[in-house]
């Protein structure tokens, strides 16, 4: 490693050192209802789907109405291998929802969990209103004190996994799952409600 | 103003009705036009083949023999000589002369610099469009020749697919790749068939050259007509 | 006419192959076309580019700082991470360290790192067959070729070949009913891989990858797919490693915000990725092999490097009317088109890839596709000089450029020459001389009289 970096060092040697080009300027933050029409918009056409329900008591009756007799796996179960292998429906926590890309972006904290939204042939994640953010960028700024203090693992999902390396066609599923759900928590009526706060806290 | 034609020797070979005719429209338009003796070639083949000594060498020559009257502006049928002389030259070997601000292909003196778009030409027919590549993307030239054709009494304009697309000349590569640049003048000769025009125009006569050879090969009846012989052409005019 | 050189004779082979033609030129068009698409979504997509462009410059600039960053980021996490000079030492390290694992079941995601370093060959030799998990690298590896593209690496097979391939290696059981409609077979047919696959995607002793980008500031390595591949490689084995060229490194995680849309939207045309990992340390066993090859070399230069600004989208590819003519294979390296034309001569730098920035008509639609703004058709005209000032454009043509110069450099003698050119013309014609112009075109002939000759109102005489 020194003996790369030193060469790297030497081939730099006397060159020039441009700056860091300033951040894009951000547009102002869109309205909620903005957010989540602009979301659902995205994840449509990636081929995902939406749901709502009100809390988490109906979303999992949502989920188990939607698929009667699969195996359900919920993230709180911490799921082993062979529970992954046999589910036909895995559910994880979303941590943030990018609007302008319909991505779901979920941290893990083992292998098992970032396996949850892979193995099973449906993935669900469960989101709050909250978790919407506008933009990739801002996904980032709220990634980052994660990854900047340990180790992290991250994936961020848009739509159910595909190729198109046969002729360019299209194909969903491929190795990931063949469905991706993403089911939203929403807020009480007027989308600032003062829960949101408390949910936050 | 007191216009220099730069002839490219491609065009003195070659084309040189596209000369005839780019100077008949300068006249038209009411501008004294003279061609600087001695001109021969800019030097681009040997620009384009990595010999950037042997370039300067005669781009200096030429630029100095075409600045000898200190003519207003100079002007060429030739999208690429121009390129090769006021974009590539400068960048790569930093070639620099006072007359390269003044020094412009035909389209863009009429359209940038002139500021005309009507040159009082006839021309009955459909014409399709190729953009040759160093005019396009050096020069930065579309949409005038383009405004200037539209202008034109009695002349459609057709678009093709990819107008864009190189025709596969590429000076040298034409020889040295013959089958892949052929390859791809197949490409470009069937999209201007599929246009349905009669003709195909550039501002680019080697584009012209590519053109016309893989089109009468192909025993098409599309011609490849300069700009400048459609500009000059209509009453009066010969070209065409 | 002397023998015909390594790419033109590639070349050749790639023409006369109807089916190659029409799957390169297909695939690159809807490439294209989507791109398009999702391009004009951006009305701030040249600001992203340029931002772009000054962040890859900056950091290259910067790399010994970043590069250590990255290498001090990453061990905090628990990485393991090793320097290699040149691909040997690289593919050494990786195969050392399946030897060490013991690692009979190996999975690979697509990575060019490692297709430039040549580790399938290397790991074959030590008796391992990793298995390339993502549908065109499969496809490739099983028909037994390289990938001819940056991102879509089966992109010259038609589905009816891979319908052969698959069947003539068991992929497929002989005497399943496929579809005959072409649409309707490429789904079958990656369908079947994911099922074949399945099994070997949920036991692995070792996973390997290579990166789309390194970030100093936390160590990760940055990891984008669409077909989940990726997500099993780095999750189901133990032990992963990761080859990556020390010109991935970008300096923070927020780089991505604007170097993702950007990779995404060149190279597929999606606004997306359908998978994007972030990885910064573990579960498990993490290597990271940082490959130099050549590219510190680069990087003393001011102009090569900016090429190692590349984010490897393979939009060049697409838009390049010789790739599009010709594929991949005909460069003769894992890097093709444009980008390829400049990476092979640099980091390679074998004889024959100095041929390479030749075959290209510098149109210079590349460098107008660039999400990164790298002036690929200048760097192909720099090259070019390059390799004629070190006379790999042989003696007979060095010397045929002097004398045009020596001809053109006085009026007379041009004319002279011009004249004679024009009397032979007819005669060379006949003989089938001109045949590298005349095999395909008609030739134009010189005219009679050349615009010096003319007289009257509109020849030069005229003023």
């Amino acid at each position: 490693m020194d003996r790369l970096l030193r060469r790297v060092r030497d081939a730099l040697r006397g060159a020039a050192r441009p700056e860091r080009p300033g951040a894009p300027e951000r547009p102002p933050p869109p309205s909620r209802a903005a957010l989540r029409a602009a979301f659902r918009e995205a994840l449509e056409r990636a081929a995902g789907r939406w749901l709502t329900a009100r809390d988490e008591e109906e979303a999992r009756r949502r989920i188990e109405a939607e698929f009667p007799g699969e195996r359900i796996l919920w993230w709180e179960e911490d799921p082993g291998e062979r529970d992954l292998r046999e589910a036909g429906v895995g559910v994880d926590r979303a941590d943030l929802l990018v609007a302008e890309t319909g991505t779901v972006v979920r941290t893990h904290a083992t292998r098992e969990a970032a396996r949850l939204s892979l193995l099973p042939p449906v993935s669900v994640f469960l989101a709050r209103e909250e978790d919407l953010v506008p933009d990739l960028p801002e996904a980032l700024r709220r990634l980052a004190p994660r990854h900047r203090a340990g180790r992290a693992h991250t994936v961020l999902v848009t739509g159910p996994s595909r190729t198109a390396d046969i002729e360019k066609e299209l194909v969903i599923p491929a190795h990931g799952p063949r469905e991706l759900l993403v089911l939203l928590l929403e807020a009480p009526e007027g989308g600032r409600a003062p829960g949101e706060e408390r949910r936050r806290g | 103003m007191r216009i220099a034609l730069f002839v490219p020797c491609h065009v003195d070979l070659l084309r040189p009705g596209a000369a005839r005719a780019a100077a008949r429209v300068l006249r038209r338009l009411g501008h004294e036009v003279r061609v600087p003796e001695g001109q021969t070639c800019c030097g681009q083949p040997a620009l384009n083949a990595g010999y950037f000594r042997d370039f300067a060498c005669l781009a200096r020559r030429l630029l100095d023999l075409l600045d000898r009257d200190e003519p207003d502006a100079v002007v060429a049928p030739s999208g690429s000589c121009v390129a090769a002389l006021r974009v590539t030259g400068p960048r790569h070997l930093g070639l620099s002369h006072p007359l390269l601000d003044r020094l412009y292909e035909f389209s863009e003196f009429l359209t940038r610099v002139l500021g005309v778009t009507d040159v009082g030409a006839r021309f009955p027919g459909t014409v399709t469009w190729h953009d040759g590549c160093h005019a396009l993307r050096g020069l930065r030239i579309r949409e005038g020749p383009r405004r200037l054709l539209r202008a034109v009494r009695g002349l459609t304009l057709v678009e093709m697919e990819e107008p864009d697309e190189c025709c596969g000349f590429g000076g040298t590569f034409a020889v040295k790749m013959p089958e892949v640049s052929a390859a791809l003048g197949e490409r470009k000769a069937r999209a201007v068939a599929a246009s349905g025009a009669a003709y195909v125009s550039a501002t680019e006569p080697s584009c012209l050259v590519q053109i016309e050879g893989v089109l009468r090969r192909r025993g098409s009846a599309v011609r490849a007509v300069h700009l400048a012989e459609i500009l000059a052409s209509g009453e009066g005019g010969d070209g065409g | 006419m002397g023998r015909a050189s390594p790419f033109r004779r590639r070349a050749r082979r790639a023409l006369g192959n109807p089916v190659l033609a029409r799957n390169v030129l297909r695939a690159t068009d809807t490439s294209l076309a989507h791109r398009r698409e999702v391009v004009a979504e951006r009305p701030d997509w040249e600001d992203l580019r340029e931002r772009a462009a000054a962040l890859r410059r900056h950091t290259l600039a910067r790399l010994d700082r970043y590069l250590r960053e990255f290498a001090e980021n990453a061990r905090a996490r628990g990485v393991q991470v090793h320097a290699a000079r040149d691909a040997r030492a690289a593919a050494r390290l990786v195969s050392e360290l399946a030897r060490r694992k013991g690692a009979t079941r190996i999975l690979k995601a697509k990575s060019m790192a490692t297709e430039e370093i040549e580790l399938n060959a290397a790991l074959a030799r030590r008796g391992f067959r990793p298995l390339e998990t993502d549908l065109g690298e499969y496809i490739v590896q099983l028909a037994g070729e390289r990938p001819s593209h940056l991102t879509a690496p089966a992109l010259h097979r038609s589905a009816e070949e891979i319908r052969d391939l698959f069947l003539r290696e068991g992929v497929i059981r002989e005497g399943t009913a496929l579809p005959r409609d072409r649409r309707a077979l490429a789904r079958r047919l990656s369908l079947s891989a994911r099922e074949t696959l399945r099994s070997r995607l949920l036991e692995a002793d070792l996973g390997v990858t290579g990166a789309n980008f390194l970030v100093a500031e936390t160590g990760t390595v940055v990891l984008v797919e669409n077909e989940g591949n990726i997500r099993f490689t780095t999750t189901t084995p133990p032990v992963v490693v990761a080859v990556a060229g020390i010109d991935k490194v970008i300096p923070r995680l927020a780089d991505l915000g604007i170097l993702l849309p950007l990779l995404t939207r060149s190279a597929t045309g999606q606004r997306a990725a359908a998978g994007v990992s972030l990885l910064s340390g573990g579960p498990g066993e993490r290597h990271v092999v940082l490959l130099d090859n050549g590219r510190t070399r680069m990087l003393a230069d001011p102009e090569d490097r900016e090429i190692l600004a590349c984010i490897r989208c393979g939009a060049c590819l697409n838009t390049c009317p010789v790739y599009r003519s010709v594929g991949g294979h005909a460069y003769g390296w894992i890097y093709p088109g444009p980008i390829g034309a400049l990476l092979a001569p640099l980091l390679r730098g074998r004889g024959e890839d100095w041929e390479l920035p030749f075959a290209s008509t510098l149109c210079g639609a590349c460098a107008e596709i660039c999400p990164v703004k790298i002036p690929l058709h200048e760097h192909l005209l720099r090259l070019r000089a390059r390799a004629a000032r070190a006379g790999r454009r042989g003696i007979g043509e060095r010397i045929g450029f002097r004398a045009f110069r020596f001809l053109a450099g006085r009026e007379d003698r041009f004319r002279l020459a011009a004249r004679l050119a024009r009397r032979m013309e007819g005669p060379l014609l006949r003989l089938g001389l001109l045949a590298a112009w005349t095999a395909a075109r008609e030739a134009p002939r010189m005219a009679r009289p050349a615009f010096h000759e003319m007289r009257g109102d509109h020849g030069p005489a005229a003023s």
